[in-house]
């Protein structure tokens, strides 16, 4: 545990889940409060997507359970999670190619929180603004760079004000500068909204850099957690994942 | 020769049109939504019968029932998705098709009860009447079959692209588990995609049934063509539906002037195939989302 669970922003007691005879998670458990960025390390296979779908509703655990805020979420949809919360980025970027960068976040904000034209307006150019993609509001998705699209599906993720971001290898295949604009957002985001982002990475010196807190998957079960520095040096997850030297 | 050429690129163009709004519905679902609806003939031949019913009970014009299809048959496709597909749309495609082609079968079965398998026209004022500009003749029907189809291809157009629900409808045909993560009401819009889709048939059937003999058996002619329409054109695009059907209808006219009918047919596979390999990407580039 990270955090007492009774205060948890996300809790997650004990999900398991198998694809056919293969156990993709073995029964995990951890908790986190609000303002705090957890990373989420381990290797292939170890089933952080996995979790990561489940905390997001795209699959149902077969056992245990996923409180947000208190409130049971098993059994909720990827939609009812966002109106609840809960946003996301994926491995690769999934930004609407064919519309604009500014109805990018426009669409999903005037769908999921009903807000007058406006104020949707107004919201997207403030994060198109924050994330550097101002002067691009009006091009096309698919004319942005591939950072370019991480950091406008990044704002997306944020268009909706949420308490809790997923985000899946945010860093993998990205320019050293785009990286350093994502993490600056990431931090800043936390310090302005007190959002809490759970982070998958390979990339573990910058989840070292980034997170309170560090979990590591090893064969679908927690090997180690608690600060990053102490995950890194784990026995298990020097021995399961990052191996010696 | 000027003049038959004029005359077969004018009436090509107009039957293009209708084959247009006959495939645009089976380009639009299977685009955005994935779902292979080979009942999408079926839904076009109950709008043929619904131009006739109109007509032949209450004196509606044809012109007006392509009109009036549009919502009966936005309010069918609803009701179908949230009744049928919903209960399909995640599993593996096979089973989609499956439960389309089931809904093909009862739909063409209950028309013959109804309306057995008598072949029908529709004969108004019009029908048989010709527009003469200069040495062109062209038929009223076609004609406004034709501009009937326009007005729809455009209103379509528009929607997608110019509105905020068909703006968020492509966002979901370009990544449905995106636009669900964002909180977007997928169901909703994809009750609205394939509403849109059935109306643009029930439409399409009443602009058809307009120029051509229908009966509750020949509904599976429109399949093929709409498939054929689909396979040029690509998935989920209005304009490339549109270039796509042109094609056909102008192949079509062309062969039908010079060529006993029984050939058409021939000449339209012998197009596709050809056209196929020249692109070279083949029945892959169907699959592609690219609304």
């Amino acid at each position: 545990m990270l955090s007492e669970a009774s205060d948890a922003l996300l809790s997650v007691d004990a999900i398991a889940k198998r694809f056919g005879g293969v156990v993709a998670l073995g029964g995990v458990s951890f908790a986190f409060g609000s303002s705090a960025i957890v990373g989420l390390i381990g290797p292939n296979g170890s089933g952080k997507t996995t979790l990561l779908n489940i905390i997001n509703g795209v699959y149902a655990p077969d056992s245990g359970d996923i409180r947000i805020n208190g409130a049971t979420t098993v059994g909720w949809r990827p939609s009812a999670l966002a109106t609840g919360g809960v946003s996301r980025t994926f491995q690769t970027a999934r930004v609407f190619q064919t519309l604009t960068v500014r109805q990018n976040l426009f669409i999903p904000l005037l769908h999921h929180g009903r807000m007058a034209r406006s104020a949707a307006a107004r919201r997207a150019d403030e994060l198109l603004a924050f994330v550097g993609l101002a002067d691009f509001a009006d091009h096309t998705a698919s004319e942005l760079s591939g950072g370019q699209q991480r950091l406008l599906e990044f704002a997306r993720a944020l268009v909706t004000r949420p308490r809790l971001v997923l985000m899946d290898e945010p860093f993998a295949g990205v320019h050293p500068t785009i990286k350093g604009q994502l993490i600056r957002c990431i931090r800043e985001t936390v310090g302005r909204e007190s959002t809490s982002f759970l982070i998958v990475s390979h990339e573990v010196p910058d989840l070292v850099r980034i997170a309170d807190f560090m979990l590591c998957l090893v064969e679908g079960k927690v090997a180690a957690s608690g600060t990053p520095a102490a995950v890194v040096r784990d026995e298990t997850v020097v021995e399961g994942y990052l191996g010696r030297g | 020769m000027v003049t038959t050429v004029a005359g077969i690129v004018a009436n090509g163009i107009l039957l293009g049109l209708v084959y247009a709004i006959a495939a645009l519905g089976l380009s639009l679902i299977m685009g955005v939504m994935g779902i292979i609806n080979v009942a999408h003939s079926a839904f076009i031949m109950l709008g043929s019968f619904l131009a006739l019913g109109l007509l032949e009970w209450a004196h509606i014009d044809p012109i007006a029932s392509f009109f009036i299809a549009l919502p009966i048959f936005f309010v069918v496709g609803a009701v179908v998705y949230r009744l049928i597909v919903t209960r399909v749309e995640r599993a593996h495609q096979t089973q989609g098709l499956i439960a389309m082609f089931g809904l093909m079968v009862l739909i063409e079965n209950l028309g013959t009860i109804a309306w057995t398998t008598d072949t029908r026209v529709i004969t108004v004022g019009y029908s048989n009447a010709n527009l003469t500009v200069g040495p062109l003749i062209i038929a009223d029907a076609p004609l406004i079959a034709g501009v009937l189809a326009v007005v729809l291809i455009l209103a379509l157009r528009l929607f997608l692209h110019s509105t905020m629900v068909g703006r968020a409808i492509r966002a979901m045909g370009q990544n449905r588990d995106a636009a669900l993560s964002l909180g977007i009401n997928v169901r909703r819009l994809s009750a609205i995609m394939f509403g849109l889709g059935i109306a643009s048939a029930g439409a399409a059937g009443v602009a058809l049934a307009m120029i051509f003999p229908f009966a509750p058996q020949t509904q599976i002619q429109w399949l093929a063509w709409a498939f054929l329409i689909v396979v040029l054109g690509g998935l989920g695009r209005v304009e490339s539906t549109l270039v796509s059907a042109l094609m056909v209808g102008l192949i079509q006219t062309a062969a039908t002037a010079f060529l006993p009918f029984d050939y058409v047919y021939l000449i339209l596979y012998v197009a596709l195939a050809t056209i196929l390999s020249v692109r070279r990407q083949g029945l892959r580039g169907v699959a592609r989302r690219a609304i």
